[in-house]
């Protein structure tokens, strides 16, 4: 078995400076008033083997945590260093773990302490927490841990202190398959959902294929027709290249028909109009004639003198330059305009006469002008004509070109070209219907076609089967992965919570032993610890009539009882190798009486070779739990004080032996045997 | 056989030194290495409840001295005051309190002490552990195997290995 043997912390909680407490190997009792440091004890060994403080949870205020109270922030000078470093007791040998505010313990020398403390084979995965929750007896954690647990919290803690949580990991690997079998089948079942749609159009389709298949009879119905729309006798091998052959001629002459009637309106009126065009057009070409003399006599006169503008320009110059010789008048009797002496009456005269000339000159500017919009009006009127005309034209051949079109399709049809339009109507329905008749026949005499798309159908559908067949049968494996998986799931849930009732049964006794031992009440001296529930378990506590002492106890009662149980897991758990059991003010808010009990229980425990470190806040109740706690040779006690040193610091103030008590004082040697 | 004898038996077994004391009144005393104690047996529960302060101081007049070389050793004594007579609901308050006066002595006071369990429950603070369990080492695979005898035997194969998930559902299905 591995104990505790000391403890030395330097800058960690309360301890500004280097502390080391050693442990007896029997026990230890421990006083102190508060806050002198007895629990920091407790938090040194925890944290050196787990780097944390459990008591704590995940407790926060104002931003700061537990962890950032972990090591000494307290005012003047600091430590020297901040470190808690915890020996063990192993095979007379002294291993050592030392956290530091920075560094981890060293790996290699945890795994050698924690493989020691556990059977590791036998722990469940969080077995150091665990431990270091049972062996370290905290006052706050005492009733939260015990009679105020949750029945399924109970439950767990005791399932885990027995070793059973492996079955934990079996039920969570039998969900995960359940969850994936769940899965798998939800696909299996959709992939039968599409199977089934898909058989059921291709049955459909099938059915469509059936439904073109005609009887005998209605075939050799059709045979006729076709033979009959032949005209003609042809092997039954032919028939169908025959008429499909006759179909597209006669196809050939409805559209000929139809676009005869498509253009029978238009073409009629061509034929009732052609006369009144050309008319329209002689007349047109006349007055295109009649313009285009009148044009060339006019260009004929036009040529022959300059142009209208030109004259018009001349006399507008010689009366302006009439104008100015005329204002100015003779110069020194001179003609301004010409230079020549002259009298001013042939001044005058020559003014006058060359105004006449002005005069003239401008009359054959207007007549010049007449005439040239005369000609531009007889080419306006030539082009009309023309254009005219050559409308005319278009539109005459286009008729005539329709009407040899139509007249050509008559012909080819045996037709004459005033042959009557409901003629025409009744042939293109004769060969419409003949058309028609004669496809329908061919559909039913050409089975071809039918059997392919039954044969294609069929085989759509035989693979329809076979696909349907398929996710049936894996639909199949799958519900049977599914039913399994949930058997298995639900036979381990069962397997480990029977299991644990076998492993309940046998720690029970001791359970209700230690609650015998401790007796928190005075009548109901025996509890009842009950397992309920089948797929959840709960673990249950009664006393008296089945009564729930959660809700009966006193505060010093729930304690006691929540001991019990503390201390019945704590010798309950197969793998724990630790012998040490650490009690953090167990008697707070317990009476004299029942502390004498725990005191007792705690001896014997003693006495079985285990390791009790017990702090208390009173120094006489300490006294007490030490003279009850058994020091033998080579297994001594210790009584130790902290408080506050001279220097200010938490200190050991107190560190004794408890020496063995004196024996033989009632009976002699000779009666006296072995004590425990 | 009195109460008394086997209360000596109790005691030897579990390791006390152990001495009757023919006088007036008739007792036990019983020694270990951290505790000393008497025990007083009654013919009654009235007897006890009147008579037991009386014949304790008597006693532990006729050891005074004993008591005085025992030194711290005289902290842990014990009187035991026990009776067959069955307590009725009146007299039980009365038993716990002269229990629960720890004036001189520590006191179990038991009555109806007819049967063997009825005297271990009675001096069981004085006694070792009386229970040490010895959990069973149970293989769950074995046990889940039991439980399903129709499950084929691949199933328990992969499934308590480290086969993956889909390994195992495969085997579902298959097997």
């Amino acid at each position: 078995m591995i104990r505790l043997a000391f403890v030395e912390l330097c800058g960690f909680r309360g301890y500004s400076r280097r502390v080391r407490v050693d442990f007896a190997s029997g026990f230890t009792v421990i006083d102190g008033r508060n806050g002198v440091g007895k629990s920091s004890l407790f938090d040194a060994v925890e944290f050196a083997l787990l780097g944390t403080l459990e008591k704590y949870g995940n407790q926060t205020a104002a931003g700061e945590s537990a962890s950032d109270y972990i090591w000494w922030r307290g005012k003047g000078t600091p430590p020297s260093d901040r470190y808690v470093e915890v020996g063990f007791e192993i095979d007379d040998k002294i291993v050592s773990l030392r956290r530091t505010m920075l560094e981890p313990p060293d790996e290699l020398q945890l795994k050698s302490v924690v493989d020691q403390l556990l059977d590791v084979g036998r722990a469940p995965e969080s077995g150091l927490r665990q431990l270091c929750s049972t062996s370290i007896i905290r006052d706050e954690k005492i009733a939260e841990l015990s009679l105020d647990l949750k029945e399924a919290d109970r439950f767990r803690l005791l399932r885990d202190a027995l070793g059973a949580s492996d079955a934990d990991r079996w039920i969570k690997r039998a969900s995960d398959v359940l969850g994936l079998a769940r899965k798998r089948l939800a696909v299996a079942e959709n992939d039968v959902q599409q199977a089934v749609i898909g058989l059921n159009l291709s049955t459909q389709r099938v059915d469509q294929a059936k439904q073109l298949i005609r009887d005998d009879r209605a075939i050799q119905d059709a045979r006729d027709g076709l033979l009959q729309y032949l005209g003609g006798n042809v092997p039954t091998h032919e028939l169908v290249t025959a008429v499909q052959t006759r179909i597209l001629a006669d196809q050939a002459w409805v559209d000929v028909l139809a676009s005869i009637l498509d253009g029978w309106d238009t073409t009629d009126a061509d034929r009732t109009k052609i006369s009144e065009t050309e008319a329209s057009l002689a007349a047109a070409a006349e007055r295109a004639a009649d313009a285009e003399k009148k044009v060339r006599e006019l260009d004929d006169l036009l040529s022959t003198e300059p142009a209208a503008a030109e004259v018009r320009s001349r006399a507008d110059t010689f009366g302006t330059l009439l104008a100015v010789g005329r204002e100015i008048g003779l110069q020194d009797g001179e003609c301004p305009l010409c230079g020549k002496e002259q009298t001013d009456l042939e001044f005058q005269v020559g003014i006058a006469s060359n105004e006449r000339r002005v005069a003239k000159l401008d009359d054959t500017a207007v007549k010049k002008a007449k005439l040239e919009q005369d000609r531009q009006a007889a080419a306006v009127t030539l082009q009309a004509a023309s254009e005219l005309r050559q409308r005319l034209t278009i539109a005459r051949e286009a008729s005539l070109r329709r009407i040899s079109e139509l007249d050509a399709k008559l012909q080819a049809l045996d037709l004459k070209p005033d042959v009557a339009r409901s003629v025409i109507e009744a042939r293109h329905l004769e060969f419409k219907e003949a058309v028609d008749r004669a496809k329908r026949f061919l559909a039913v005499v050409d089975t071809r076609s039918v059997d392919a798309t039954l044969r294609n159908s069929l085989a759509g559908h035989d693979d329809a089967q076979k696909r349907r067949a398929h996710a049936e049968e894996k639909l199949a494996f799958a519900r049977q992965a599914e039913q399994r998986a949930k058997l298995l799931h639900d036979t381990c849930r069962r397997a480990s919570g029977e299991m644990l009732e076998r492993q309940l049964e046998v720690v029970m006794p001791l359970m209700s032993e230690l609650y015998q031992r401790l007796r928190p009440h005075p009548v109901w001296d025996e509890i009842a610890y009950k397992l309920r529930g089948d797929v959840q378990k709960f673990l249950t506590l009664q006393v008296g009539d089945e009564l729930n002492p959660q809700f009966i106890y006193s505060s010093g009662q729930r304690r006691a009882t929540g001991l019990a149980f503390l201390l019945a897991v704590n010798l309950s758990l197969t793998w724990n190798r630790w012998s040490t059991l650490m009690l953090d003010d167990p008697v707070q808010h317990i009476d004299d009486y029942r502390s004498i009990h725990l005191a007792e229980v705690l001896s014997k425990f003693v006495a079985s070779g285990r390791q009790i470190i017990c702090a208390a806040e009173d120094s006489a109740l300490a006294d007490m739990v030490a003279r009850h706690l058994l020091a033998r040779e080579g297994v001594p006690g210790k009584r130790i004080t902290l408080g506050v040193g001279e220097d200010g610091a938490l200190s050991v103030l107190r560190d004794e032996v408890v020496e063995p008590l004196p024996r033989n004082i009632f009976i002699d040697s000779d009666h006296l045997k072995q004590a425990q | 056989m009195s109460l008394l004898s086997h209360v000596d038996d109790k005691l030897s077994d579990s390791g006390f030194a152990t001495k009757v004391v023919e006088g007036e009144p008739p007792h036990m005393l019983f020694e270990s290495a951290n505790l000393v104690g008497v025990v007083l047996e009654f013919e009654s529960v009235a007897e006890l409840v009147e008579t037991w302060e009386a014949r304790l101081n008597r006693i532990i007049g006729q050891h005074r001295f004993a008591f005085k070389r025992s030194g711290p050793k005289a902290w842990n004594s014990y009187a035991i005051l026990i009776t067959a007579d069955v307590a009725d609901d009146d007299l039980k308050p009365v038993l716990t309190a002269i229990e629960e006066d720890l004036t001189g002595t520590r006191k179990i006071v038991r009555s109806g002490c007819r049967s063997d369990h009825d005297l271990i429950v009675a001096l069981l603070p004085l006694l070792p552990i009386q229970n040490s369990p010895e959990i069973p080492v149970i293989d769950f695979a074995d046990e889940v195997q039991i439980r399903l005898p129709e499950m084929p035997d691949d199933v328990f194969r992969a499934f308590f290995t480290d086969a993956s998930d889909g390994i195992v559902l495969q085997v579902l299905e298959e097997s």
